[in-house]
């Protein structure tokens, strides 16, 4: 089961009197992979992925050293994480060795920032996997 | 054949264990209420385990005995898992080594009366998933199967499924990981991949027993394309699994599938998104029609391939969307317990 979504991205995409973002945070309560998304992004219009991913990463994460999740990233942290399925998806349980729940959740949160800041085309980043450039 | 006795509002999460409802509020992880009843501040975890309730703190695990209410306290954190004999894996020392890979010294420690047996030689990378003294895992960016030998300490087998590729649905080349470990079944080690294959292989050698070719094509033959494995059911030699419209069973000695059941409706018809299977029925959310968000709550008999009883909920359309059902539901004997997105918890009572 997927949703294909057409879309040209912008700042404007984060914006609150925007209808995307929530519409996003709303997909990501119903999916159970980041790859059931797939928002498609006009080649004309949108350079590369990349150039996407940074727009993402520029809203979620702050620039501060070490980097952390600004409001919008945090809320999309928790949608994942309210999701059941799609949080097995991005965070499998058995990568976390001997955690219980809360440290489980602690550090998602920090390989969430650590998926977010992966940008580039060559790095393994499923949380993008819902980003499509045609 | 189920009524709405009550709700709940603002539920994190929440667990059946036998007639009781455990749970947690949504912004306070560590609360953990029985029955509206407060029974813990301090709470990092929750689960049944066997006959005792298991209660997650800092750095230790109470397991209460439900029937004596008996009391007793673990000093490492036990949740449940890596469980064979007498015994369990405790990972020590874990240092973040990159995105959910954390390499620990794993220690053996017996449950009742708690000691630790002894300690791995080596530190080693991630979890895994335990068969009797071997422990699963999945390495190299889920390309590579390695088995550990929690009695030597060696790792006794791989496989390696690195060089493989397939195309997606773009046409583009893509490698074939790992997607999950379903269990083992008379020393055959079951795994699936991104490709929707079922792979068997032997939990003594690592050699590969069997494996599926297209298999989702032969199950799904129409829309919906839902996708196979999302909750498979291991059980007597065959793997289960309700999704979408259809419900099929693979033999394991054979390799055998076998359409049990389908909605063959065009339109309106059964789609089945997350289950919960016990011996006789499949209790599920899902929709009709195969839409994103589900609203329909219902039982599905695994004798008679029977929808016994379906309900369509009033799904609340907030300004932040809809309140999807997105996990399965859970129950006990005469309950049926449904949370949706929003964190309203549904709580259905079987007629008599």
């Amino acid at each position: 089961m997927s949703s294909v979504i057409e879309s040209t991205l912008d700042t404007k995409f984060f914006e609150s009197d925007e209808n995307s973002f929530p519409q996003f945070l709303d997909y990501l309560r119903k999916i159970s992979k980041m790859s059931d998304l797939e928002y498609w992004f006009d080649k004309r219009k949108i350079n590369n992925e990349t150039t996407i991913k940074n727009i993402f990463k520029s809203k979620m994460l702050t620039t501060t050293t070490p980097e952390s999740l600004t409001t919008i990233g945090q809320s999309v942290f928790d949608k994942i994480w309210g999701n059941v399925a799609l949080r097995e998806s991005l965070f499998p349980r058995a990568n976390y060795p001997s955690m219980n729940d809360v440290q489980y959740k602690d550090a998602a949160n920090v390989d969430f920032i650590t998926f977010v800041g992966n940008t580039k085309d060559n790095m393994n980043s499923s949380f993008y996997d819902f980003i499509k450039v045609k | 054949m189920y009524y709405l006795q009550r709700t709940k509002n603002n539920i994190q999460n929440f667990k059946v264990i036998g007639d009781d409802l455990l749970y947690k509020v949504n912004g306070n992880d560590y609360y953990l209420f029985q029955n509206d009843t407060l029974i813990d501040e301090n709470n990092y975890g929750y689960f049944e385990f066997g006959k005792y309730l298991c209660l997650n703190h800092k750095d230790s695990t109470d397991l209460i005995d439900k029937f004596s209410k008996s009391l007793n306290t673990i000093p490492v954190t036990f949740i449940g898992r890596d469980f064979y004999g007498d015994n369990f894996v405790v990972s020590k020392n874990s240092i973040r080594e990159g995105v959910g890979l954390y390499s620990s010294n794993y220690i053996i420690c017996q449950l009742f009366p708690f000691r630790e047996l002894y300690e791995l030689r080596h530190r080693y990378l991630g979890s895994g998933y335990r068969f009797e003294n071997q422990y699963i895992q999945v390495h190299s960016e889920r390309k590579l199967l390695k088995s550990l030998s929690l009695l030597t300490g060696e790792y006794e087998w791989e496989v390696d499924f690195s060089g493989r590729t397939y195309f997606d649905i773009h046409k583009e080349a893509q490698n074939v990981e790992i997607s999950k470990i379903i269990g083992v079944w008379e020393q055959q080690l079951l795994i699936t991949t991104n490709t929707y294959e079922l792979i068997s292989i032997d939990t003594a050698s690592g050699k590969i027993n069997w494996e599926t070719n297209n298999l989702q094509s032969k199950i799904i033959k129409q829309p919906p394309y839902n996708q196979l494995f999302s909750n498979p059911y291991l059980e007597n030699g065959k793997i289960y699994e309700l999704v979408g419209n259809v419900y099929y069973s693979i033999d394991l000695l054979t390799q055998a599938i076998e359409i049990l059941w389908r909605d063959e409706r065009k339109e309106g018809f059964l789609s089945v998104a997350h289950p919960t299977y016990t011996d006789d029925y499949i209790y599920f959310t899902g929709s009709y029609g195969n839409h994103l968000i589900s609203n329909l709550v219902g039982v599905f008999n695994r004798s008679n391939y029977k929808l016994e009883w379906a309900e369509e909920l009033e799904i609340e359309d907030t300004p932040e969307g809809y309140a999807t059902l997105n996990q399965a539901p859970q129950v006990s004997d005469n309950k049926l317990y449904v949370l949706d997105c929003m964190g309203l918890l549904r709580i259905f009572e079987k007629e008599n």
